[in-house]
């Protein structure tokens, strides 16, 4: 039994409605707002900003390959151990230090302060290399 | 000097466990695998008893990555092996190194501070001069399957990092102070 008069009831039921397609719409914004957001965000992580690169160093047989490598300051870098036992990347002062990277294995560091860094393996100190951010 | 004399003495009497005739015979896959893996576990059992004994920072550090890396090196011997189905075989030079081990461990067992860290450096410099030369000489041109030469050529750098590092671990010692904090590059 219902107690309202026929026109509100007719307006009540508009706004019901519109109040059903509220969180409809809402989602339908949300998916949008999230496909665009995910397809963003690899290009975020994968490709560097303007101007910005990869360097890739490959840590095998002991040698860190290329020995020498010159970046610029918000440059990616990245030592891929495709060597037969662990190896770190470590300045030989301040900088950086990798900890242990396994076999197979890669650790990435965004480029430092400009400057000349000289750095060794601490597993195996006669593995030299230098890094330049210039 | 009287460092360098022992140390030369070293390298003689070792070397004779793996003197040429030991080779005479080219050794087939198994008995290389079976080099390989008595050549690992002897140096990692020498790490150990180091780890125990020595207080010196740059022996320890070494004897802890001649632990690490030979028994990464015995791990993927092991993997590439079972993978092509070789079981290490033994043969005249697995047999002289194992014998030629217990002598050294003995010695190793009965020495104490810095006579321990002498013989024991003075050792691994020897030792992985024999590994590297038998490595190059023996092994690699004796390996009939591409896989397992192709292995061991690319263990090879890292035999001879370990023959550097032992190299400059003993001058440290022989200086009496840590030469590993020098200048890296």
């Amino acid at each position: 039994m219902n107690m309202l008069p026929h026109n509100e009831n007719t307006g009540v039921r508009e706004l019901q409605r519109y109040a059903l397609l509220l969180p409809a719409l809402l989602m339908i914004i949300a998916l949008l707002a999230g496909r665009s957001g995910s397809q963003s965000r690899p290009k975020a992580s994968n490709v560097p900003t303007a101007g910005a690169a990869i360097q890739i160093i490959e840590i095998k047989q002991l040698k860190f390959l290329p020995m020498a490598v010159t970046v610029h300051p918000g440059d990616k870098i990245e030592w891929t151990n495709n060597d037969i036992v662990p190896h770190t990347a470590t300045t030989v002062n301040k900088g950086f230090d990798s900890g242990s990277i396994g076999v197979g294995e890669t650790w990435a560091l965004t480029a430092p302060a400009k400057g000349t860094y000289f750095y060794t393996c601490t597993f195996h100190p006669n593995m030299k290399a230098k890094l330049v951010v210039e | 000097m009287k460092i360098k004399v022992i140390a030369a003495a070293v390298v003689l009497v070792t070397s004779l466990s793996l003197a040429p005739r030991s080779y005479a015979q080219a050794p087939s896959d198994p008995q290389i695998v079976g080099i390989v893996l008595a050549a690992d576990d002897i140096d990692i059992n020498y790490g150990k008893i180091a780890l125990l004994k020595s207080k010196n920072k740059d022996v320890r550090d070494f004897a802890q990555q001649m632990v690490t890396d030979h028994s990464a090196v015995q791990k993927s011997v092991r993997e590439l092996a079972a993978k092509l189905g070789v079981t290490a075989q033994d043969s005249d030079t697995s047999k002289s190194l194992n014998s030629k081990a217990e002598e050294i461990t003995t010695k190793l067992n009965t020495l104490k501070g810095k006579a321990f860290d002498k013989f024991y450096i003075d050792n691994e410099v020897v030792y992985h001069k024999q590994v590297t030369d038998a490595v190059a000489a023996v092994l690699i041109p004796s390996a009939q399957n591409a896989e397992l030469k192709s292995a061991l050529e690319g263990a090879q750098p890292l035999f001879l990092g370990h023959l550097e590092h032992s190299q400059k671990v003993q001058a440290s010692v022989e200086k009496g102070k840590s030469a590993m904090t020098a200048k890296a590059y």
